[in-house]
């Protein structure tokens, strides 16, 4: 291709590229400028403080909703895992009655939001008594995020080689050990996803915390939407500062691990 | 035990066995771990119908939901029937008796069928009870329950402000919401109305973003450009970012006040009501979603154009066909049969994208031609704002019932389609 003709490639590039790059350079502007001032258009280099990450620390119930995602987010990974690991590796080296049925159900329901029984969600848990507590909210979220992250694990779990559980079979293996000592630890990186998507959930969900926890079990979703419903948007500066901490850190990890998402690879998964 | 072969039993006589105590009949033909299955699992699942904590009401109080509310005496207040625990106690009963029912039929099946003829019993494997009851549990309490008791709740009158236990009682209405849903002129006209905005959306959203994605995976795949691996994490940024942050600043960014009408102040044009104006909100909240969701799509399509082998395009090449009629008769069906499933899950979920809606205009501008709900709505949102801010429980049930109609018949679709390819 002649280079004449890049030129207007690269234009298009740069046209879409700040059309992605503004709304982020806004957010970290104002997280950084001074003053309260929700939106001023004009802006200079001395204003630059961190002020309003000081106030979120000192003078506001952020790391009380800090703390609080981040019980929940970690109790959350740590079950989800569990759970995904034993379900994903029946389904993937059990047999059992029923299955092909079992797994049509799985990946049907995939396209049913938790969110879509919310409000029969909170009656059963008022009824459990389970209302305002991480545990409650945790099951929830564990059955909602089952049916997506077994089919991927179990995918994953169905690639690996079949003679390598025979030859531990051979030796003598039972089912549980086949299931810690072979298949386990070969399935670490989609186990890895499965644990970024499970910790990440609590931090960015709205729904079900709006709706099951109150008081001094808020969570920051619920904080920064608050916030920002605040009137005058006094609090603008300081949803900027919290966004940074929080959003930062996940975007990293997301983008050091999605070279390991290839999403043809999960096409494949589904034809199964 | 062991019967001798001149006297085997016939299948009744096993089946009968069967039907007395669950697992006899395959105790005696030596089946012990199944006998031991299914007899554990009618006595655990009987005792759970009959015994547990929500068996005291049981299908008694499901029928009823109650007969005296709470009432006050002077100050004291003095408990009636919850007709909500009620609902809750006798659905979990009626599960319980469903399992116990279906333990014990397929129980006698079984053991007809063992002692008719030589029945391959499969291999159980004990780890099975370890590693999939905690998932059963989860989806029989948290996904299934939750759907019954949706589905009930469509034919009760829970709502605000009149039937809330435990100060009142809540009674079966039957068929009357769903009449309603049909009868009501402002009802079915919010149906509609949102219904068909929530098509659109979903379409819009995902078919624009989807197009865009595969041209710019076009442009990188086929231009030698300065630095792909800068714009390629450049483009993926708007999905790293978590959608809930992404659609709050989105949301200011478009405010009334905010920048862009800031900036387009600066530049002497007026300022225009992104997120208010019925139609210019409809087109803001389409375009915010595809700004998000293009770059997944970019990332899918990337990935399936390098499974399309190059040999095609030679042979088209040299049948004479320019880069337009390749991408027309090549890369385009190809790429979109590879990515049809996951184009499918993609439409679902947005079609369910509450958080898409939700953070960014509420559902709002409001309009008096909807029920509780505004010009963005999809069901989905409509739902969720009528039972957190109107209490309008029933009505938001009977919704709820007909989207996940809507979305099973879908989903059974989808399934088809993709074990065809």
């Amino acid at each position: 291709m002649s280079r004449t003709k890049r030129w207007p490639l690269i234009g298009l590039l740069i046209l879409a590229g700040s059309g992605i790059v503004y709304p982020l350079f806004w957010i970290v502007l104002s997280a950084f400028r001074s003053g309260n001032a929700l939106y001023s258009a004009d802006f200079h280099l001395s204003e630059l403080t961190l002020d309003h990450f000081y106030r979120l620390f000192t003078a506001t119930e952020f790391p009380l909703w800090f703390l609080n995602t981040l019980e929940l987010a970690g109790l959350h990974m740590v079950a989800g895992l569990i759970l995904t690991a034993l379900t994903a590796f029946s389904f993937s080296r059990l047999t059992f009655k029923g299955k092909g049925l079992t797994q049509s159900l799985v990946l049907i329901l995939q396209i049913f939001p938790t969110f879509l029984s919310m409000l029969a969600l909170f009656i059963l848990l008022d009824r459990w008594n389970l209302l305002n507590s991480y545990f409650g909210l945790i099951l929830v979220y564990l059955a909602g995020q089952l049916p997506f992250s077994t089919w991927m694990v179990k995918g994953y779990m169905d690639a690996l080689p079949r003679s390598l559980d025979e030859a531990a079979r051979i030796d003598g293996a039972s089912d549980y050990q086949v299931f810690t000592r072979v298949i386990l630890p070969l399935s670490t990186p989609v186990l890895g996803v499965v644990a970024l998507a499970d910790f990440t959930l609590p931090w960015f969900d709205f729904v079900f915390q709006s709706l099951l926890l109150h008081g001094d079990r808020k969570t920051l979703a619920v904080g920064v939407l608050e916030w920002l419903h605040s009137p005058s948007g006094q609090q603008f500066p300081l949803f900027a500062a919290a966004c940074l901490l929080i959003a930062l850190p996940v975007m990293l990890m997301f983008l050091i691990i999605q070279k390991f998402l290839n999403p043809v690879m999960m096409v494949e998964r589904f034809k199964t | 035990m062991k019967p001798d072969v001149e006297s085997k039993p016939t299948a009744w006589g096993i089946m009968c066995r069967s039907a007395l105590i669950p697992g006899w009949g395959h105790l005696y033909l030596g089946h012990r771990s199944k006998a031991v299955l299914f007899g554990l699992g009618f006595l655990v699942s009987g005792l759970l119908t009959v015994f547990s904590p929500s068996a005291a009401t049981g299908l008694a109080g499901l029928i009823t939901l109650g007969e005296s509310p709470q009432t006050l005496d002077g100050f004291s207040v003095i408990p009636g029937d919850h007709s909500l625990h009620l609902l809750v106690d006798g659905l979990i009963t009626l599960l319980f008796g469903l399992v116990c029912l279906t333990i014990y039929l397929v129980n006698l099946w079984q053991a007809f069928m063992l002692g008719r003829t030589k029945y391959h019993i499969q291999r159980i494997h004990g780890f099975l009870l370890v590693s999939l009851l905690p998932g059963f549990l989860l989806l029989v309490f948290f996904i299934i329950l939750p759907f019954l008791l949706t589905l009930t709740v469509g034919f009760t009158d829970y709502r605000s402000p009149d039937h809330l236990p435990p100060r009142a009682l809540v009674d079966w209405v039957g068929l009357q919401n769903f009449g309603k849903l049909i009868s009501l002129d402002l009802w079915k006209q919010t149906l509609l109305s949102v219904g068909l905005w929530n098509i659109i959306w979903a379409v819009g959203v995902t078919g624009l973003s989807y197009f865009l994605g595969m041209g710019m995976s076009g442009l990188l795949a086929n231009h030698p450009i300065p630095w792909p691996n800068f714009w390629k994490i450049l483009f993926l940024l708007p999905y790293a970012l978590p959608t809930f942050f992404s659609l709050l600043i989105m949301r200011s960014l478009f405010s009334g006040t905010g920048p862009i009408n800031l900036g387009l102040g600066a530049l002497g044009l007026p300022a225009l009501p992104f997120l208010t104006d019925p139609l210019l909100a409809r087109i803001t909240i389409i375009l915010v979603n595809v700004w998000l969701t293009t770059p997944f799509f970019l990332l899918l399509t990337s990935s399936a154009r390098t499974t399309v082998g190059s040999e095609l395009y030679e042979a088209a090449a040299l049948d004479g066909a320019g880069s337009w009629t390749q991408f027309r008769r090549v890369t385009l069906p190809l790429v979109w049969e590879t990515t049809l499933p996951v184009v499918l899950l993609s439409f679902f979920f947005q079609f369910n994208n509450l958080a898409g809606i939700y953070l960014l205009t509420e559902g709002n501008p409001s309009s008096v031609n909807l029920h509780y709900a505004g010009q963005t709505d999809i069901l989905i949102s409509w739902i969720y704002k009528l039972t957190l801010f109107q209490g309008q429980y029933n009505l938001a049930a009977v919704l709820t019932t007909v989207l996940a109609c809507f979305l099973g018949t879908a989903g059974v679709l989808m399934r088809r389609r993709m074990t065809e390819l």
